[in-house]
């Protein structure tokens, strides 16, 4: 197990130092830079900002340099949007947040979703498995703006219980978890459907044994399998739901930090999310193995 | 000014404190509109003892050091910014609101929805989709302000080279229908670059003359009807609301004059750089004007201005901003300013399209809220009821 570890730690550096080292030559590949704006800037104001980012060295030596200050001081340094904040402290302050709106997401699909999709799975084909599963069905199929977009108009001015966007209590989580839950909890229901159960059954199990003894065991196989990289996705934070409920998270930073040509903060938010998702599998492996031994770990 | 980029000692740069509260600026040229330029924030001081001992922490709540109404209280990315009542300043008495929170929202539809369910108090972001149903509110204001969007031709190459071709594009634009049907945001139709209601300043009028003057320039030009002008790119910014101008401006050129205009949508930040390469042939564009003057569109297409990007040059028109920057009799500068703006109207690189609007919804709670030309709402005339 321990080689494994170590292994898997190498791997993931060694991945994060490649994925580094595309998004680096790629981002600058595109046209127009950070500080391109309507108006234009005087060549002497152009000129400081340049070395002051050290925009005016050559390309080979500023890539030298930030994958010293990122690999080796952990610094990844200023954004070029908002200028007087390091990327490390932009991300300390966003990540908590979308990371808190993440897990209450995942805790809402593992509720809804593992009792409905072991309902579903020891009782298939009956009328209450085919309702469930159209139900669910329709939590994939609607995209979470849409339903994000329901949510509001039906809690926030209908029935008046929840607040229509914002970041201050726990209660503004409850929408925008349940626009991230659902189609999360669609995802659950779907993993759990599996052959497992259904072998289960064929052999005469009776519904509560099926529960207990397999599916519960067997089925989390799938369940474990799709959450890992889904958490990756959902902790870093989605840009449609945090757009429409205000959450200050670091989901639009992936969008808007390429647009920007922000270079230090969209590397900030890609290495996080790389890493993030290489740890999550290698979990998911780690899980893998304990729940099932049969399970290699390669 | 040579004092820029340290060419000149700070010595011989016609700055100087006699007195702790007093800054006396020595002008080489009569400045007319010196006192609008120097109200502008790019003015505004900043301590540069605090910045040489912080270095880029020198923002943060605890360090910055302004001399407004209100001071720094927190600042969160993607959240807000708390502005507190400054205690030490000299109007701290008659400021009213003790804390502010700006809110920074990225959708206009959630700003909308914060309003409405009593979260905000005032907001400045509303869908186009929503203004019809919120005109007439007492809470909902609307207002012209000074900010113009236009057509801006590269004139390096043909068919944008010939004046009359600009000129028959320029006349043969449906304005009040693009204002009435596709903007829909509370614009005007321009025919002057500089918006109108600014003191002292009467806009150049455009050319007269709708679509027969406009086919017959074309026609003059050797394009009768249309037939044998090229296809032209229109390019613009990949936004949902500026897709639908491009569009209606294609159609409506298309049915007045035969030519054809395809829309060329960019990413904003590439957008820009093709302006600025000139890599474009017809863009759309717009300016807001920093200060209440109207050299501050018409320093725009200066020959070597930055901003020009339309590769259009006039000695004459130069010379005409020059004078007028030097000329201390205001009626006399106005004149040269609009003999300048109906050149640029006549011969330059550009078609007004609207002056844009303004919309403000704002609680009936909150008093002494005014709407005007630059849009500054200063917060320390505001109160809660």
């Amino acid at each position: 197990m321990l080689i494994y570890v170590l292994r898997k730690l190498l791997s993931v550096a060694l991945l994060l130092v490649l994925v580094f080292t595309g998004a680096f030559f790629l981002m600058r590949l595109a046209p127009g830079g950070p500080f391109d704006a309507e108006r234009a800037l005087p060549p002497a104001i152009e000129k400081s900002i340049a070395a002051r980012f050290q925009l005016d060295q050559p390309l080979l030596v500023q890539y030298g340099s930030y994958l010293a200050d990122v690999f080796l001081r952990g610094d990844l340094r200023p954004s070029f949007s908002y200028r007087d904040t390091s990327v490390n402290q932009i991300i300390a302050e966003t990540l908590p947040r979308s990371a808190a709106l993440g897990a209450a997401a995942l805790l809402l699909a593992l509720l809804l979703g593992v009792p409905a999709g072991l309902l579903a799975a020891a009782r298939r084909g009956r009328a209450r498995d085919l309702a469930l599963s159209a139900l669910f069905a329709l939590g994939l199929a609607v995209p979470n703006f849409v339903l994000a977009t329901v949510l509001v108009l039906l809690f926030s001015f209908v029935l008046r219980w929840c607040p229509v966007a914002g970041f201050s209590s726990l209660r503004h989580l409850g929408l925008p978890s349940r626009a991230l839950g659902v189609p999360l909890a669609a995802g659950v229901l779907e993993a759990l459907g599996s052959p497992y159960i259904r072998t289960a059954r064929a052999k005469g199990l009776t519904p509560r044994a099926v529960l207990a003894r397999h599916a519960l065991r067997a089925g989390l196989v799938p369940v474990v399998t799709y959450l890992g990289p889904a958490a990756a996705a959902i902790l870093t934070g989605s840009l449609v739901v945090e757009k429409i409920f205000a959450i200050p998270g670091m989901g639009s930073f992936f969008v808007t930090s390429v647009m920007n040509r922000d270079y230090t903060l969209a590397m900030g938010v890609l290495l996080l999310y790389f890493g993030l998702l290489a740890l999550l599998n290698a979990l998911v492996d780690i899980s893998l193995h304990l729940i099932d031994p049969r399970v290699e770990l390669r | 000014m040579a004092g820029r980029a340290g060419a000149l000692p700070a010595g011989q740069v016609g700055l100087a404190a006699p007195r702790p509260d007093t800054l006396v600026v020595r002008l080489r040229a009569p400045c007319a509109c010196f006192l609008a330029l120097t109200a502008h924030f790019s003015c505004a001081p900043v301590r540069q003892d605090v910045i040489a001992a912080h270095g880029d922490a020198w923002t943060d709540p605890d360090k910055i050091v302004g001399n407004g109404p209100y001071r720094l209280a927190l600042r969160r990315v993607r959240d807000r910014v708390r502005l507190v009542r400054n205690e030490q300043h000299a109007r701290a008495a008659a400021t009213r609101l003790q804390v502010i929170d700006a809110l920074a929202i990225d959708s206009k539809a959630t700003a909308l929805n914060l309003y409405l369910t009593g979260d905000a108090d005032w907001v400045n972001a509303i869908p186009a989709a929503a203004l019809p149903r919120l005109r007439g509110r007492p809470d909902f204001f609307l207002n012209t302000v000074l900010a113009t969007n236009f057509l801006r031709f590269n004139v390096t190459a043909p068919p944008l080279d010939d004046a009359r071709v600009r000129r028959a594009i320029d006349l043969a634009i449906d304005r009040a229908a693009l204002c009435r049907f596709v903007y829909r945001s509370g614009e005007e139709p321009a025919r002057s670059l500089v918006p109108p209601s600014l003191p002292g300043y009467t806009p150049a009028a455009g050319g007269a003359g709708g679509c027969d003057a406009a086919r017959a320039l074309l026609a003059e030009a050797g394009y009768p009807e249309g037939r044998g002008f090229p296809e032209l790119e229109l390019l613009h910014a990949a936004d949902e609301s500026v897709r639908a101008v491009a569009e209606a401006l294609a159609a409506t050129l298309q049915q007045a004059l035969g030519v054809r205009l395809r829309p060329a949508p960019q990413e904003f930040k590439v957008y820009l750089d093709s302006q600025k390469q000139l890599r474009y042939q017809v863009c759309l564009g717009m300016w807001i004007g920093d200060y209440p003057d109207p050299a501050t569109f018409l320093d725009l297409f200066a020959s070597d201005a930055g901003a020009n990007r339309t590769g259009w040059k006039s000695a004459r028109y130069d010379d005409l901003l020059r004078q007028a920057a030097a000329e201390r009799d205001a009626a006399r500068r106005a004149g040269l300013l609009r003999e300048a703006e109906e050149l640029l109207l006549r011969e330059g690189p550009i078609a007004p399209i609207c002056y844009r609007g303004q919309a403000n919804l704002v609680s009936p709670r909150v008093l002494g809220f005014t709407t005007n030309l630059l849009d500054l709402h200063p917060l320390e005339l505001l109160a809660l009821r």
